[in-house]
């Protein structure tokens, strides 16, 4: 991932899809969607977020730095979760057997 | 002659690996995250602790791995109950949810002799006798009390002021008594009131059939008074003699009270907590205003932020933790029902903390006219003409249309926060709720955007401070104590 030149007021930042899912960075937008609105550009080989801040004062590298942060964070758990999905529903059939709850 | 195989043998387990268990993460400050299973057992790993469990990297040797293990993250080896033991948990925790409807509140009047800028409910003046409940009304409610399957039954009579109608609270106690002969339910009655209006008849009623009485008490007496405005200004003084009253003559344990924080409170919050110890009470619920009826018409919602809100809480909460520290028992009433959640193998019904939503579910509302709602917060945005939330009527819809009403089962689907953005990765979805109706209120969505919600950040804000608070010093065991308490 790296950071491009600005185009328009906001910080732009790019990640190389061979390493991050689109819906990490989708899951990571929608958690600043409170300090920033994102925009997105894809080509074949990289996602290019531009996230402009709500709030006029905020500090653009504080914003980009959690972005990244919460892009990573994001990516364990579509990992974890991808890893768990079968035992999870185990153990939720589990829980739920024999309650006449299930049809 | 059989014997003991190699200590190899033994060791095979340990060296094969592990498995990851479900689980969810959220960062807590800096580098330091809070991990969750699905039953809420918790633990805070580092960074990259996290990072080298989550990739199966950990070794067996690691301090980590055996509390992980513990505490059903991770399966190895070793034993193949993880699975079974992690399902019996959750299945403990959703247990009472099979229960369905405990809690049944009946909207006496909505007459109140107090003005309270901030009353959620929209009263009306004290001669307006067309917002009482009838017994008509009172008798159909009470039959659809007895459809729900809950073994234990609460009553609770809210107002207005309930006991400005008090035949109806007469009526109703003797109604659901003489029927819970045959039903044999485990039967509570509440009545919440502002104490000003207690009467002879009303302690001697209540003695009888052990009625609890719930108060309003703000603080002090200037803080009080001021937030709660009746003729003569003298709410705290009739409140403070009616909670006497009621320890005199019906036991210690049976008045309650709760408070509201409004902007004149901030800043104050030990003093308030120092009137709730003068007054002999247990603990307190340090509560914000809820956008609900006059609360959002006289603008007193929007009078504190968030932040000046949190400040408040955790100043309070800090002062209360001191007492305990010091040997003075005392209880912060949201915080234990929280750590009910995290610390214990219990789910408390407290609805706004429940996911399924505890709308009809947890609770459920007659109002004086008989119209049905999901919840107090149902009929409070009723008030402002805002009926998405009411069920139906007593007189004109059976139980089934009542709680198969789409309007109940849209926002329960809806909201369900195991699968809502945002609630379905975070490590606190096991101690929080969804509350549709907040969010519909506020948002227009029964779901509503998590980042932009003062329900969210409020909870998360106050997860995170009871996990940091647990690394101090004796706290933690205090917590647990608290976390039992009932």
């Amino acid at each position: 991932m790296s950071t491009v030149p600005q185009e328009t007021a906001g910080v732009a930042v790019e990640f190389l899809l061979h390493v991050f899912s689109a819906d990490a960075v989708k899951r990571a937008a929608y958690v600043l969607m409170h300090r920033a609105t994102v925009t997105f550009q894809t080509d074949e080989t990289t996602i290019r977020c531009l996230l402009r801040p709500t709030d006029s004062s905020a500090d653009d590298q504080t914003l980009e730095r959690d972005f990244r942060r919460e892009v990573l964070d994001q990516e364990l758990r579509l990992a974890t979760e991808a890893k768990t999905e079968s035992l999870r529903n185990a153990i939720l059939g589990l829980a739920f057997s024999r309650t006449g709850l299930q049809e | 002659m059989s014997g003991f195989t190699s200590l190899l043998e033994y060791e095979k387990p340990l060296h094969a690996g592990y498995e990851l268990l479900p689980f969810r993460f959220t960062q807590l400050s800096g580098d330091r995250y809070v991990v969750t299973n699905l039953a809420g057992e918790f633990t805070v790993l580092e960074r990259p602790e996290l990072e080298a469990f989550a990739k199966t990297q950990l070794s067996a040797s690691d301090p980590v791995y055996s509390e992980l293990k513990s505490k059903h993250f991770l399966t190895d080896g070793d034993s193949n109950v993880a699975i079974d033991l992690l399902a019996l948990k959750v299945r403990t925790k959703l247990a009472p949810l099979a229960n369905f409807t405990g809690l049944h509140i009946f909207v006496t009047t909505l007459r109140c002799e107090h003005s309270c800028p901030y009353c959620q409910v929209s009263r009306a003046n004290d001669d307006r006798r067309e917002f009482d409940m009838t017994e008509e009304t009172a008798s159909k409610a009470v039959d659809l009390v007895f459809r729900s399957p809950s073994p234990a039954i609460k009553i609770e009579f809210q107002g207005g002021e309930s006991l400005l109608n008090q035949d109806i609270i007469e009526f109703t106690v003797e109604e659901v008594t003489r029927r819970n002969q045959q039903e044999k339910r485990d039967l509570a009655f509440v009545i919440a009131t502002n104490l000003a209006v207690l009467d002879d008849r009303a302690i001697t009623f209540a003695r009888k059939h052990n009625i609890l009485m719930s108060t309003s008490l703000d603080g002090p007496a200037d803080l009080h008074n001021r937030n709660r405005p009746r003729p003569g200004g003298n709410s705290y003084e009739k409140a403070i003699q009616g909670i006497h009253r009621v320890r005199r003559e019906l036991g210690r344990d049976r008045v309650g009270a709760l408070m509201t924080t409004t902007v004149a409170s901030l800043g104050r919050v030990r003093e308030i907590i120092d009137e709730y110890v003068r007054q002999d009470f247990d603990g307190i619920f340090l509560r914000p205003l809820s956008p609900y009826g006059f609360a959002i018409k006289t603008k007193f919602y929007q009078s504190y932020d968030q932040s000046r809100w949190l400040e408040f809480y955790f100043e309070g909460l800090d002062y209360i933790i001191d007492l305990n520290l010091a040997g003075f028992p005392f209880l912060e009433h949201y915080a234990a029902t929280i750590l009910r959640k995290m610390l214990t193998p219990f789910q408390p019904g407290y609805v706004d903390l429940i996911s399924p939503a505890g709308i009809g579910i947890g609770a459920i509302v007659y109002n004086y006219d008989g119209d049905v709602y999901a919840s107090d917060e149902s009929r409070m945005l009723a008030e402002m003409g805002d009926k998405t939330f009411c069920l139906g009527n007593v007189h004109t819809h059976s139980y089934d249309e009542l709680l198969l009403s789409d309007n109940l089962l849209e926002p329960l689907e809806a909201s369900f926060a195991g699968s809502a953005p945002m609630c379905s990765w975070c490590a606190f979805e096991p101690y929080c709720g969804s509350d549709p109706v907040f969010h519909h209120a506020t948002q227009k969505d029964f779901v509503g955007k998590k980042p932009l919600s003062a329900f969210c950040s409020r909870n998360m804000s106050i997860f995170r401070g009871l996990v940091e608070r647990m690394e101090r010093p004796g706290v933690r065991e205090m917590f647990e104590r608290w976390a039992y308490m009932r």
